[in-house]
């Protein structure tokens, strides 16, 4: 212990030069404009910045290129809650009630929530990783493809959490989801599904892409498209404080904590945790609500949760990374390579063959979550102002940031022809009242779940009791049981009870 | 749709088709009358057909950023990301778009050969102007430390008495090298259980510690810091001679009686029909770059072999490398 604080005041006394302090500043302001705009992550602004960094030493360009990571998942709300239109994987969630909460003229409120959340998630995150680093990592090497497996099946199970309303509507939607998840190469047979004997489609369809595709396009085609005159106009109204009331506080101070701890433990699955962090914490908030009625009509909760979980999410994906050199996000792969081009060898015991460097960045990363906080808090009224602009020129400039950042994920203007079919998709579904989010979060969890099952059954020759051959998918397979089908006996159990309570009443009646 | 709706979809097609213009309508022309490169001094686009982070974005930007440092051009030069289907939508795009335009290089190396086998590209080498052989990245075997296998011939051994038994990890076309050394050593490479990870060398090393694989295959560079840590024991590489640096312990295929050198190259292309002023100039640029110390210190860092090569012995290889890679995917089972 008394190890781990002369180290971080070493890191501090690296982190806190006025050049370091200034290019931390820098990579988060970045970071944060880089969320901002849908589409373009983190990964295209790294790459872009990595030229300049190399004109700096490795604790400098380290520092910047890590604030760019971390900055990105404070933005990444902004457009979520004002226009309905994520940015990246981990804010799709927060489209539901954050959207929902502007709509109610309470886009203040969602905003300053998902920057405490990020502030108070990001620093727990920090100290979890100095302190647990190790015995996290070791518990990665119990997450085999049937542990991944399992664990992507109670996801999957929690998706009926995202939509309100018919069941039905909710299966079909991941169903959408599952059918575009199928489309391009599968690897392991290096067959072609789907294709049409399209290049382009080869790699299947990007997840930002159907995102954006889905959410923003239709929100602004009916927005644009309504029919009084009017509207043209209109702008949405803000009511109350921009800042969050005591009882907003009481209702997120909860998710904060839960959504800290869960983001952190999934991010650091090297390969599908990122991109589960913010859902898994949004289904959980839903499922232990006294309210669940309430979520996804502007609960403060679905925005609290999810916006801590996935700055947390950022903090455990540095753990494979700094223990055991394995990267667990393309973004961490590009932060890998970084450290390559500086000479460092990353790799299992990092920590201490390059303890000063990475116990700046740690530090810095501490700076930075201040630095973040002081300056989003601001922005959050500049932010909720956009919301003045009216609302036919506000999502025209939705629709043209949603296309610029959809091209500038491949510079390829195929994409651009996807975005515009599946815009119509998203139109039709909204339509017919069909929600959303279960099909992007099916498109992302499907092709993680079939090639995780494809592995496990390769490795284990197709034997199918493979799952419960270790303790982890036990217990994996116990929480599935508890979370999925124990509930649903429950409610089956009580509806008859119900039946037979009101039969014995028509008795009595008779 | 109403007409404001409509108006709408106008102006997103405006915006649509300017975007594919900037894409695809560059001027190809960029030699004058005298004969020198790119005299207006326009910006050159470097394209690596993959995210950022991987192997060809390290190539294309340990170019670029040798290049800037050693002032070896007075023109701006820009790395682009064009990921999809291994460079194959790439390199589309560079053979049906920018034919003649000398102002457009990629990175490529054996997938353009394999993606062609495979189907799932309609163009190969022959198609666009293979300018330079830049660097040669080879494979490492390697096994968990408490793993029974000593050496290769163990591993060879399970795998021929109970294929099914071994799981073995590789990333598309690196399971190759481990089909052609199976099959040299008279086993039947249809047989090899390879698990494919597409993400490569992280995901395999993940699966190697959590206890899926029994053994994995991928670039030196992607273990070497598990093999110093201990947690992996290399049992062969598959260059010609021992690597330098902290892996010369590692015995090389050839070593252990089996005659296999397997190595991924790495090229720098440009679109069919460039002209011959630009290849000669990117030649003579490309050779200066590979010999100053900043390219030197990048390849030393990533365990990259500098092995320049260009003009008909560079053609000559790439026929050689093409039918390797033939015979490769026919033992494999994996094309017919």
């Amino acid at each position: 212990m008394g190890d781990v604080f002369s180290n971080l005041l070493t890191g501090f006394q690296n982190a806190l030069t006025l050049t370091n302090i200034g290019f931390g500043f820098l990579g988060v302001f970045i970071g944060t404009l880089v969320g901002v705009i849908p589409g373009i992550g983190p990964i295209n602004a790294i790459a872009l910045l990595i030229p300049l960094s190399f004109g700096l030493d490795p604790v400098t360009g380290l520092i910047l290129l890590t604030g760019v990571y971390y900055g990105s998942m404070y933005g990444g709300s902004t457009t979520s809650i004002l226009v309905r239109t994520p940015g990246e994987v981990a804010s799709i969630v927060t489209t539901l009630d954050g959207y929902e909460m502007a709509r109610q003229g309470r886009a203040g409120p969602a905003l300053s929530t998902a920057a405490i959340g990020s502030f108070i998630a990001g620093t727990l995150a920090l100290v979890g990783l100095m302190f647990l680093a190790p015995v996290i990592a070791k518990a990665a090497y119990y997450f085999g493809s049937a542990e991944y497996f399992l664990l992507i099946i109670l996801a999957m199970s929690m998706i009926s959490s995202l939509s309100t309303g018919s069941a039905l509507k909710g299966y079909i939607s991941v169903f959408i989801g599952l059918a575009v998840a199928t489309v391009g190469i599968d690897p392991q047979s290096g067959i072609n599904r789907f294709t049409f004997g399209i290049t382009n489609l080869l790699d299947g369809i990007d997840f930002i892409l159907f995102s954006i595709a889905l959410f923003a396009i239709p929100e602004a085609l009916s927005n644009i498209g309504k029919k009084k005159l009017e509207t043209k106009m209109q702008i949405q109204k803000i009511k109350g404080s921009l800042w969050m009331n005591r009882e907003d506080w009481k209702r997120s101070i909860g998710p904060y904590g839960r959504g800290s701890v869960l983001g952190f433990l999934i991010g650091a699955l090297p390969g599908i945790g990122p991109s589960l962090a913010s859902f898994m914490s949004y289904a959980m908030e839903k499922k232990i609500s006294k309210h669940p009625e309430k979520f996804g009509k502007g609960a403060i909760e679905g925005v609290s949760g999810p916006e801590a979980a996935n700055n947390a999410g950022v903090g455990g994906a540095l753990v494979p990374l700094f223990t055991l050199g394995i990267p667990g996000s393309a973004t961490t792969a590009l932060l890998l390579y970084v450290f390559m081009m500086y000479g460092l060898q990353p790799g299992p015991g990092m920590f201490e063959t390059n303890s000063t460097l990475i116990w700046a960045i740690i530090a810095s990363m501490y700076v930075g979550n201040v630095i973040l906080l002081l300056l989003n808090l601001p922005l959050v009224g500049l932010f909720a102002s956009l919301l003045k602009i009216p609302l036919v020129p506000l999502f025209v400039g939705v629709l043209a940031f949603s296309v610029l950042g959809v091209y500038s994920i491949n510079f390829n203007s195929f994409d651009l022809i996807l975005l515009f079919i599946f815009g119509l998709v998203g139109y039709g579904m909204q339509y017919f009242n069909i929600p959303l989010a279960p099909a992007v979060m099916a498109l992302v969890l499907g092709g993680l779940m079939e090639e995780n099952f494809r592995r496990t059954m390769n490795i284990s020759n197709g034997n199918i009791f493979v799952f419960f051959e270790r303790p982890v998918s036990i217990a994996l397979i116990i929480v599935i049981v508890l979370v999925v089908i124990v509930p649903g006996i429950l409610s089956i159990m009580k509806k008859r009870r119900q039946k037979n309570a009101s039969a014995e009443e028509g008795i009595n009646i008779s | 749709m109403n007409r404001k709706a409509s108006l709408l979809w106008s102006v997103l097609a405006v915006i649509t088709l300017l975007l594919s213009a900037c894409n695809g309508g560059n001027s190809p022309s960029s030699s004058n009358d005298n004969g020198e490169y790119n005299a207006k001094k326009q910006a050159v686009e470097l394209v690596a057909p993959a995210d950022p982070g991987s192997g060809w974005d390290t190539t294309a930007r340990a170019i670029a950023q040798t290049l800037e440092k050693e002032k070896l051009i007075n023109f701006p030069l820009q790395v682009l990301n064009e990921p999809g289907a291994t460079g194959a939508v790439s390199l589309s795009q560079l053979v049906t778009q920018h034919k003649g335009d000398d102002l457009k290089l990629s990175i490529t190396s054996t997938p353009i050969l394999s993606n062609y086998y495979y189907g799932n590209s309609e163009y190969s080498y022959k198609d666009v102007t293979m300018i330079a052989r830049l660097i040669t990245e080879y494979y490492v075997i390697v096994v968990p430390t408490d793993s029974p296998f000593q050496t290769l011939d163990d591993l060879l051994q399970a795998i021929n008495d109970d294929p099914a038994n071994i799981a073995l990890g590789a990333a598309g076309d690196d399971r190759l090298p481990f089909a052609l050394i199976v099959h040299e050593s008279g086993g039947d490479a249809k047989k090899v259980k390879f698990i494919d990870y597409p993400n490569g060398g992280g995901d395999i090393a993940n699966a190697l510690l959590n206890g899926d694989l029994d053994a994995g295959i991928s670039g030196v560079s992607e273990f070497r810091g598990q093999i110093e840590a201990g947690n992996f024991r290399a049992l062969a590489v598959t260059s010609k001679e021992r690597l330098k640096g902290s892996v010369s312990e590692i015995p090389t295929v050839i070593e252990q009686g089996i005659d296999v050198e397997f190595g991924n190259w790495r090229a720098i292309m440009g679109p069919p029909g460039m002209s011959e002023t630009a290849i000669k100039y990117w030649e003579d640029i490309i050779k200066t770059t590979l010999e100053s110390e900043t390219f030197q210190q990048f390849a030393e860092n990533n365990q990259w072999d500098i092995t320049y090569l260009v003009g008909d012995e560079f053609q000559e290889y790439l026929k050689q490398s093409d039918s390797d890679i033939k015979t490769g995917l026919e033992i494999t089972g994996q094309i017919e």
